[in-house]
């Protein structure tokens, strides 16, 4: 059996869900508790001894965590639990002499300990003490004064194992946590690949198409048996010559792609650079329908600390999806924004479509959904995408607000150091 | 029997260099070409102007080559469509046959190779002779 799997919530496959994951945890903290608690409660009404009040203070307490966890005030129900521990200390302090209240010690000074020794180890070492207290309870039922004055050792060794035990368990669920995301990324990797190889053949082939037959028309025009053009041929030279540089910047920008995104160092890079490499890949696409692609903002000219590759495959992907939405359209524009806000780098995609419908909107971000017919789109683009920036930290989120179709790249500047930008620093000297 | 120099060709291509170097091509060599960016600009441009075929890239925005010729042979069956393709592995051979089309050129597809190609269609009398279909 994967008991690890236990200390993961399903959820937490997916990057950065882990605010989902501690709530689990917590609530599966709770049940356990609970049910030892429950035991305890029983085993005073069966052995006719009654319930201690430190009991019957723990289970309420512990109720309420319970129903903390459970909601979205997941992160209420840990602060509620260190609230809970001072106040069982309080309790248990005022309950000397009894039997029940070395469990009450127990419960609370285990998870506060914890909470200020090992805050990461917390749920897995509350747990784990309970179990170890209430098995030991079993085989010796009257030995409550026993072990209070055994109590601090006991707590320190178990502290001790039970930290190597959880950060065992920590490391192998964190392997398989990461052996899961790097399988979707991978996956999704290559998802994106196949749908830009089949692209980029597109791009080039048709530039490609262009030189063969200008050279051709050259070829023809030179045999004829009249006068030769000039101005013809100049004119198939001139365009052959542009459309060579148009391709060699496809290729340019391919190349940045080709690098491993998914191990790619965070480098200093500004922000014009990743935005060119996307639009060199797909700007001509655009030019040669007419739409309209302008860039601006005050952070362009900035450098900071990113994947340049993977946000570039973020933008080209909001581009392309632009594209394939407005491209009928006449009159068709796309702008491109970056400026710092809030700490934020925040690039702005807004094209002129007049948004999404709301039924799409809440799919948006799905992995494999997609309004694209079949064979034209995985699915995967906005979700990939998603995982991108989530991975440096930051968002990429919809802007259901705006007027026409707009996303947002939301980059905080504090998870990645600011470097100073080589660009300004040139420009100034 | 109609000849190179006298037909009516409709170029559908969405990248304008190649579109428009495709269309000078054929005009040297006598052709009335008419030109369109997408699939649906082809259709609107079809719906006024006869021709005697249509050249067609597969990929491109809006409606692409294959759904063009499937609304070309629901609209005008007697009009070969020739598909200009990447690879074979974005539309084979057969598949291209089976959905209606009277073949594939491979791109970046060389002149001589298009006239060989246009020359067999009238001499297999695809290209019909007569009065341009419209």
């Amino acid at each position: 059996m994967d008991f690890y799997k236990w200390f993961i919530a399903p959820s937490s496959k997916i990057v950065g869900s882990a605010a989902r994951s501690r709530a689990e945890l917590a609530s599966a903290v709770a049940v356990v508790r609970q049910m030892v608690v429950l035991g305890f409660i029983v085993w005073g009404a069966l052995s006719g001894k009654g319930q201690h009040p430190a009991v019957m203070f723990t289970f309420i307490t512990n109720l309420v965590f319970y129903v903390f966890s459970r909601t979205r005030f997941s992160n209420f129900a840990i602060a509620f639990l260190f609230i809970e521990v001072l106040a069982g200390i309080v309790v248990g302090a005022k309950s000397t002499g009894s039997d029940v209240s070395g469990l009450v010690m127990w419960l609370s000074l285990g998870p506060l300990m914890a909470f200020i020794i090992l805050p990461l180890r917390l749920a897995l070492l509350d747990v784990a003490a309970t179990i170890v207290v209430a098995y030991f309870f079993a085989l010796h039922p009257d030995s409550g004064s026993t072990l209070n004055s055994w109590s601090p050792i006991f707590f320190l060794s178990e502290c001790m194992a039970l930290g190597i035990l959880g950060s065992y368990f920590k490391s192998r669920a964190e392997k398989a946590l990461a052996f899961e995301q790097a399988k979707v990324l991978q996956s999704s990797k290559l998802a994106s690949l196949g749908e830009m190889a089949s692209g980029v053949a597109h791009e080039l082939n048709s530039p490609l198409g262009a030189i063969v037959m200008n050279a051709e028309l050259v070829k023809d025009v030179l045999s004829d048996k009249a006068e030769i053009s000039r101005a013809e041929v100049m004119t198939s030279i001139d365009e052959i010559i542009k459309v060579a540089e148009r391709m060699s910047l496809i290729i340019s920008g391919l190349k940045s792609f080709a690098r491993d995104s998914h191990n790619e160092p965070v480098i200093s890079v500004a922000t014009h650079a990743w935005i060119d490499d996307a639009l060199n890949l797909c700007g001509q696409k655009f030019k040669s329908r007419g739409i309209q692609i302008s860039v601006s903002g005050d952070a362009l000219r900035n450098a900071y600390s990113f994947r340049r590759v993977q946000l570039s495959q973020v933008l080209l992907n909001l581009l392309n999806n632009s594209f394939d939405a407005i491209s009928a359209n006449i009159g068709a524009w796309v702008t491109v924004d970056a400026s710092e806000k809030d700490g934020q780098l925040v690039v702005t995609v807004t094209d002129s479509g007049h948004g999404i419908n709301k039924a799409t909107t809440s799919r948006l971000f799905e992995p494999f959904f997609t309004t694209k017919d079949i064979g034209e789109g995985t699915g995967l683009g906005l979700s990939v995408s998603r995982g991108i920036m989530k991975s440096h930290g930051g968002s990429l989120v919809y802007d259901e607000a705006s007027p026409n179709t707009r996303f947002l790249m939301k980059l905080p500047l504090d998870k990645f150091e600011v470097a100073p930008s080589s660009y300004s620093q040139r420009q100034a000297a | 029997m109609k000849s190179i120099d006298n037909l009516r060709i409709l170029v559908v291509e969405d990248d304008v260099s190649l579109l428009q170097v495709t269309c000078a091509l054929l005009e040297r060599k006598g052709v009335k070409t008419f030109s369109a960016l997408d699939g649906q600009k082809a259709l609107e441009v079809l719906a006024q102007e006869p021709v005697d075929l249509v050249l067609s890239d597969v990929q491109m925005p809006n409606m692409d080559g294959v759904e063009l010729l499937a609304e070309i042979r629901r609209k005008n069956p007697e009009i070969p469509v020739v598909l200009f393709i990447t690879g074979q592995a974005q539309l084979d051979e057969a598949e291209s046959i089976r959905l209606g089309s009277s073949g594939l050129l491979r791109k970046p597809v060389r002149i001589a190779v298009l006239l060989e190609k246009i020359q067999s269609l009238i001499d297999q009398a695809v290209i019909k002779d007569g009065p341009t279909a419209g």
